[in-house]
């Protein structure tokens, strides 16, 4: 459990973090989300003592990231994936980690195995691959086994079937009971990923809602509906129904339900050839909100 | 403990840390072994009585820590501004949150491997230089004399500085060739360029000058010019404990 109380910081006249608060909660995927520049990142420095809050804390089980006694018993962090001496090998780098905080050498070997890098291990961290690195990185993050976990775009630079492995990976995690918060700019992954959302725009908390809450709370963009008769249109004008033509011939229909479309279509003697409700992807609503909060700030346009 | 342990595997594991230490030693010895020929040649062929007594053949031999020093001080910038070139500084500090654990790590660690150095260099560069400075027909220094032993314990110690002033400097600057053009200046620069300056100036600078009166722990020939070997090892400690008071004050509070 991770609880951000007021959690402020400032860099100059830029504020990269702006009086959050929440709750992450373990047992379940927190998608961290926000645009970028929101303060994702600067969020989790100042989690895990890196930066100094300019006002309000970020608290880990009830205690600050410093007065934990084994730190990566507790917490587990990927950051920038890259941020590894490109001379020293894999194994080194998670040896010298391991052996920092009194974590059996075994472990090592234990996550390399996890994470797929066995082969590598030896080879100088500077050769590898952006993937292979974000690999690293994650292991790094497991080596203390920690209840809790903060992982910072970790699938940038995965391949598909790494980003398969990574999502089943942050699910397993999370299904084990950990705390798992995980942020990205990928809507769709989150999507799939993540159970909760925490998102932030200019600093500022937008939202922190169930996956499916905060899909329903964004009005339902529509039914589309494809009909073989062109005054087809006419008539949901006549019901009531905003329609806006698409490009390809298609009907976007808002202010009645497919049931009440289907109705009126056999009422007026009309073939549809699609009816289809159409939900918002993340993607969608992410970008709608944020939007938003651009505007709420002041944001120039 | 386990924190040093860490930032030895951290030096270890770096091949270029291996091999200069290993560089560095056999150049100590190497440039001993050149200096007191060219000395001692010197003063075979043209050297007064005065001179003679005035020769220091420990010293003599020693004197090539004054490049040495470069090496050492760079290996001490390096274990603190690579890790903020590479940006494993955050990890690391995830590692180990108490930030002062971490730098007196680095510490401990940096200062064993310029103890080895200095210790190892300085005894095969000595043993070397007497050698050629007997072949030159003049009387060497042997081990076992308290103020030989010193001299070698000393050149040491020195080194040990010289690393541990490296590691502040870099840990205030975080940057490598910022740290390592104040590390040469102070280390090497000023005390060469004091030469050439009002001799009132040069006089105070070769008593109080760090790097000056720290050397003073490797010779054996006193020179009532300047500080006496711990006197002059105590400036320049001071001055080192200083700096990396500093150090860990900086490190411990800012963002990384
Ligand atoms: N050290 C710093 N000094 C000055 N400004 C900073 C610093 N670190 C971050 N910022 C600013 O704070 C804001 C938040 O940055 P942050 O890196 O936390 O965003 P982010 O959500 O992680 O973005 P991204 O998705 O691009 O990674 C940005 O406007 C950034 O320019
Ligand atoms: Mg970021």
């Amino acid at each position: 459990m991770i609880e951000l109380r007021g959690l402020t910081k400032r860099f100059g006249d830029t504020t990269a973090v702006d009086d959050l608060t929440c709750t992450f909660r373990p047992g379940v995927v927190t998608g961290f989300l926000g645009p970028n520049g929101a303060g994702k990142t600067t969020t989790m420095l100042m989690t895990l003592g890196l930066q100094r809050p300019t006002a309000g804390r970020a608290l880990l089980g009830g205690r600050h990231y410093r007065e934990l006694p084994v730190p990566m018993r507790e917490v587990g962090a990927l950051l920038d994936a890259r941020a590894v001496h490109h001379s020293r090998s894999g194994r080194n780098h998670l040896l010298a980690l391991a052996t920092s905080n009194g974590l059996p050498h075994r472990r090592v070997d234990e996550v390399l195995d996890q994470v797929g890098l066995t082969a590598v291990a030896g080879k100088a961290a500077g050769t590898y691959s952006l993937g292979m690195s974000q690999r690293l990185g994650i292991a790094g993050a497991l080596l203390g086994d920690p209840p809790i976990l903060l992982f910072d775009e970790p699938v940038n630079g995965l391949d598909p079937s790494g980003i398969a492995w990574a999502r089943t990976l942050m699910r397993d995690l999370a299904a084990e009971g950990r705390t798992v918060v995980v942020s990205s700019h990928l809507m769709s992954e989150m999507e799939q990923t993540a159970d909760h959302l925490v998102v932030i725009g200019k600093g500022r908390l937008i939202a922190d809602t169930s996956l499916p809450d905060f899909l329903a709370s964004q009005a339902s963009a529509g039914v589309l509906v494809r009909a073989a008769d062109a005054g087809f249109a006419g008539a949901l004008r006549a019901a009531g129904a905003q329609v806006v033509a698409q490009g390809d011939g298609g009907l976007l229909v808002g202010g009645l339900d497919a049931y009440a479309v289907g109705k009126l279509a056999l009422v007026s003697g009309t073939v549809l050839t699609e009816l289809s409700p159409r939900r918002s992807s993340l993607e969608e609503v992410f970008m709608a909100m944020t939007s938003e909060s651009v505007e709420f700030s002041g944001g120039a346009r | 403990m386990s924190v040093v342990h860490s930032e030895w595997i951290k030096l270890r594991s770096l091949r270029s840390v291996v091999w200069t230490s290993a560089t560095v030693v056999a150049l100590m010895a190497g440039l001993g072994a050149l200096f007191s020929l060219g000395k001692a040649h010197e003063l075979a062929v043209s050297g007064t009585a005065a001179d003679r007594a005035a020769f220091d053949p420990t010293a003599a031999s020693l004197s090539g820590i004054l490049l040495v020093q470069i090496a050492v001080g760079v290996l001490g910038v390096l274990v603190v501004t690579s890790e903020f070139a590479s940006g494993s500084i955050r990890p690391s500090l995830a590692a180990v949150p108490v930030r002062g654990r971490l730098l007196a790590a680095k510490a401990v660690a940096v200062t064993a491997v310029a103890l080895v150095i200095g210790w190892a260099g300085g005894l095969a560069a000595f043993l070397l230089g007497q050698r050629v400075i007997v072949g030159q027909g003049l009387a060497a220094a042997s081990l076992g004399s308290g103020a030989v032993d010193r001299a070698l314990f000393g050149a040491g110690l020195y080194l040990a500085v010289t690393a541990l002033f490296g590691l502040a400097v870099g840990a205030v600057l975080r940057s490598t060739a910022g740290a390592l053009t104040i590390v040469i200046v102070v280390m090497l620069l000023a005390p060469i360029f004091s030469a050439a300056l009002p001799a009132a100036v040069a006089n105070w600078m070769a008593r109080w000058w760090p790097s000056m009166a720290g050397l003073r722990v490797a010779t054996v020939v006193p020179d009532p010019a300047v500080l006496g070997p711990w006197a002059g090892f105590g400036v320049l400690a001071g001055f080192g404990a200083l700096v990396l008071a500093g150090a860990f004050a900086v490190f411990g509070r800012r963002d990384v």
